[in-house]
């Protein structure tokens, strides 16, 4: 019994001293949209995806075939497409 | 003033209020535009109700109405194609809809080329916004 006492007691301590480093509460690891017309545009129909999720490839692909965004009609004005796709590329996974 | 015409007064600036809040200026001129590219001197609610609920062909499967996405009452919350809440479609319940050209124009287009597979007519499109604005 006293053994068991003082390996959860070492237990608890150390997950009390890791335990931040698992924690979900810290700085996010992927930054926040920050663009407020892609946040705005990208929102209307699901999550606006954070930028660091894709490689400015993938940005790129997504961005030129709006009008078939995996079945649906996403199309935006000319304006609209240049200033979100920049952005998504500046800001992208393997930025 | 006595209590009467004091009630009175107020009943009559409460409704005046309420009317008001439902009427737009942009959203009239956005209508007004499409009057005078279709060529009318007004639309239909009754024209634009079959419309928005009837089934088309020339668009996509999934989306043969405009149903599927903003289901058969304007006054309900309708989903995306991915589950995402989209606000009623009646201005009654969400008085801010139709008040900008920019995003009626984007919907109109978006909208319309996966139903019908293509463009919607001034005419229809007038006649769905006077539709949703009457409700």
């Amino acid at each position: 019994m006293k053994t068991l006492m003082k390996n959860s007691i070492i237990a608890a301590t150390l997950v009390a001293i890791f335990s931040p480093s698992f924690s979900t509460a810290d700085e996010p690891r992927v930054g926040k949209v920050t663009n407020a017309l892609t946040l705005e545009e990208c929102s209307a129909c699901h999550m606006a995806f954070q930028p660091g999720f894709l490689p400015e490839r993938s940005w790129r692909a997504i961005m030129k075939t709006l009008p078939d965004h995996f079945g649906e009609d996403a199309s935006l004005s000319a304006e609209a497409t240049q200033e979100i796709s920049d952005y998504l590329a500046a800001n992208a996974m393997d930025k | 003033m006595n209590q009467k015409t004091t009630a009175i007064t107020v009943l009559a600036l409460g409704i005046a209020t309420f009317g008001i809040a439902k009427a737009d200026p942009t959203r009239d001129a956005i209508i007004a535009g499409f009057a005078v590219e279709a060529g009318v001197p007004s639309f239909s609610a009754e024209d634009g109700k079959a419309f928005f609920q009837g089934n088309h062909s020339g668009g996509k499967p999934e989306t043969p109405s405009c149903t599927p996405c903003h289901t058969n009452s304007p006054h309900a919350a309708g989903k995306t194609r991915v589950g995402k809440v989209i606000e009623p479609m009646a201005v009654s319940v969400t008085p801010a809809r139709f008040t900008n050209p920019e995003t009626v124009a984007k919907w109109f287009r978006r909208n319309c080329s996966s139903v019908l597979g293509r463009e919607c007519s001034a005419l229809e499109k007038g006649n769905i916004l006077t539709y949703l604005s009457s409700l």
